[in-house]
């Protein structure tokens, strides 16, 4: 029932960029989100859109990993791509929307018509994918129309809206994809490629400084460690909570919303209860081993910076510099 | 009717890397007012074999009779629920299912949601704490105030307040001191000797396995590898040694007897008294020859 929660996204391997020191690894990906923003011309994305395929490339992490962790925000790329198509109006406008739209489908239309007449297709795609295909393209060819009509002829209806794309608002958008994919592939390569407890590491040497304003900045570091290795436990326990409730006949999946709550509180509160109890036997374990609040610690693992971690954070450096002579 | 399994597999995390074989071929016939009990080593799919037997678990492929439901692997199975209320399985641990105010509210969750009435399951919360052997003034008390063997108990009878046909224990005495593991023992061999349950029970406690177990089900790495008599399996010493499965008290005195006497007992004798009388058949014998 969770099994499709996927939490810790660490990927066992080996590479140069497994190898790499998480406090350059850290600092890097940040800093690369931060630079993408200075490109903005064709040339500037193309270093970019190199410079990150070729690091994922090397890396050693299998691309299928990149793909599901863009998938689920694909809707939020679309989403940000068709504002930017109708909001942002420079540069030379390409024929109207509908009449292009109305052309694809056609072609959609023509292809499908075509294959259905050449191929008998298994079951699955007879029953289910192609009337879907021609529900989903009719509805849009008939939105797309009302909603295109309305703004091309009777002005009245559209104020100043004209449902003109330009080209900017095209190349743009694109760029905006492009930016989005490459900001969550070198985001996702960081918690592909770095265990959580090195990451926490990373963090709390980064942050370090602020010791200084006497910030809790190793007992913050043991709080996210201990959150995320107590995640999948909790989990878990969840699992099992869930089934022994299920087995005593509470449904999560239907009834209305009042047998739901109560069928909620019964996987809350032992779930509390747990959760307090595993912290506490936690607390004691920790307190039986000497842990002090605030008492200088040494760490089981320590972390090196190696040659090539210089080269690493060398190139992003040089990556900045193209950028900063390329960009308009 | 009962429980059958045919050709049952069951994958767990399919489609990822760490696709994982729990079940492999599982056929198995279970037929109502047995006690059975399932052995094997951690990770061998006990517990994955019996989440199958209430449909918490449905098969990747193969087919699971429920008695009249029908579980077919590899689909959607509708209205299982109902399978649940027949089929009761108690989890590991169950007091930690425990959530309500009062022991009573906690009892009458299962019966409720099955849509039995409020009076009707009233009356099956007490019915269900006489069963596990706790007294009537513990309905208004709050089940996470209670010892933990008596949570256990509360946790039980909220299953047995479902009046299932089937009652499927997975480590009922793990965590309780012997006198209560004992107890809790005598109670579910009262329930199948009484109510006519199905007692089917995991359990790593040979003991108890030998002194109420009839037929015994031994898993290994997914697979059934024997399926019969208790005491035919506790005297197949092949077998025990293969799989690595423990011995009840009574036989591992036996066997040492045997090694340090030099002499032939009979694997199956299951109670003091009877080893008694064959070691002084044994011994006896001896004697007169000398």
């Amino acid at each position: 029932m969770l099994d499709n929660i996927k939490l810790g996204q660490y990927l066992h391997g080996d590479s140069w960029y497994y190898r790499l020191d998480p406090r350059g690894k850290l600092v890097m990906s940040t800093f690369f989100i931060v630079i993408i923003f200075m490109a903005n011309n064709w040339i500037t994305y193309l270093a970019a859109t190199l410079f990150t395929l070729l690091i994922v490339l090397t890396s050693g992490v299998p691309l299928k990993y990149f793909y599901r962790s863009i998938k689920p925000i694909v809707v939020l790329i679309f989403f940000t791509f068709f504002l930017n198509l109708f909001f942002y109006r420079t540069g030379t406008p390409l024929p109207p929307l509908n009449i292009i739209i109305n052309k694809i489908i056609v072609i959609i239309y023509g292809v499908f018509v075509a294959l259905l007449i050449t191929f008998r297709f298994t079951k699955v795609i007879d029953r289910y994918i192609i009337p879907k295909i021609f529900k989903i393209t009719t509805l849009v060819f008939i939105l797309i129309n009302i909603l295109l009509s309305y703004g091309l002829n009777y002005t009245e209806f559209s104020w100043s809206f004209h449902w003109i794309i330009y080209k900017n608002a095209l190349i743009n958008g694109g760029y905006i994809i492009l930016r989005l994919i490459l900001i969550i592939s070198m985001s996702s390569l960081l918690t592909f490629t770095t265990k959580p407890t090195d990451l926490t590491l990373a963090i709390e040497h980064v942050l370090s400084p602020l010791k200084i304003f006497k910030f809790p900045v190793s007992e913050l570091a043991l709080m996210i460690s201990i959150s995320l290795r107590f995640i999948p436990t909790l989990l878990e326990e969840t699992q099992k909570v869930l089934k022994a409730q299920t087995s005593r006949g509470a449904d999560f999946t239907e009834g209305n919303i009042k047998d739901k709550v109560i069928q909620i509180i019964s996987l809350l509160v032992p779930m509390f209860i747990i959760s307090f109890k595993r912290a506490e036997e936690l607390a004691n374990a920790m307190e039986a081993r000497g842990y002090i609040p605030g008492r200088k610690r040494t760490s089981l693992r320590e972390l090196r910076w190696r040659f090539t971690d210089n080269i690493y954070v060398l190139s992003f450096i040089l990556l900045t510099a193209f950028f900063i002579y390329f960009r308009s | 009717m009962g429980i059958q399994f045919e050709k049952v597999n069951y994958l767990y995390a399919r489609g990822t890397s760490q696709e994982k074989a729990a079940l492999i071929d599982i056929d198995l016939a279970i037929d109502l007012h047995g006690f059975i009990a399932i052995i094997g080593h951690t990770g061998s799919g006990k517990s994955t074999l019996i989440q199958h037997m209430n449909a918490i678990l449905q098969p990747t492929s193969g087919v699971v009779r429920i008695l009249d439901k029908t579980i077919v692997g590899g689909k959607k199975n509708r209205d299982i629920n109902i399978v649940r209320k027949r089929v009761g399985l108690v989890f590991q641990f169950p007091e930690y299912q425990l959530f309500e105010e009062t022991v009573e509210k906690d009892i009458m969750f299962g019966p409720l949601n099955f849509g039995v009435s409020k009076e009707d399951a009233a009356l099956k919360a007490r019915e269900a704490l006489k069963w596990v052997g706790l007294e009537q003034d513990f309905l208004s008390r709050s089940p996470l105030n209670l010892s933990g063997g008596q949570m256990r108990r509360v946790a039980i009878a909220g299953i047995l307040a479902m009046e299932p046909d089937v009652l499927v224990l997975d480590e009922p005495t793990a965590g309780l001191d012997p006198q209560g593991q004992k107890e809790m023992m005598e109670m579910f061999y009262n329930l199948y000797v009484n109510q006519h349950k199905t007692i089917i029970l995991v359990t790593h406690d040979m003991n108890f396995v030998a002194q109420y177990a009839k037929r015994i089900i031994v898993l290994n790495d997914g697979r059934i590898v024997y399926d019969g008599d208790t005491w035919d399996l506790f005297a197949n010493y092949e077998l025990i040694k293969k799989y690595h499965l423990d011995l009840p008290d009574i036989t591992k005195l036996i066997i040492d007897i045997e090694n340090k006497l030099g002499i032939k007992l009979d694997h199956k004798i299951n109670t003091v008294e009877n080893l008694a009388q064959a070691l002084v058949q044994a011994l006896g014998g001896a004697n007169h020859a000398r």
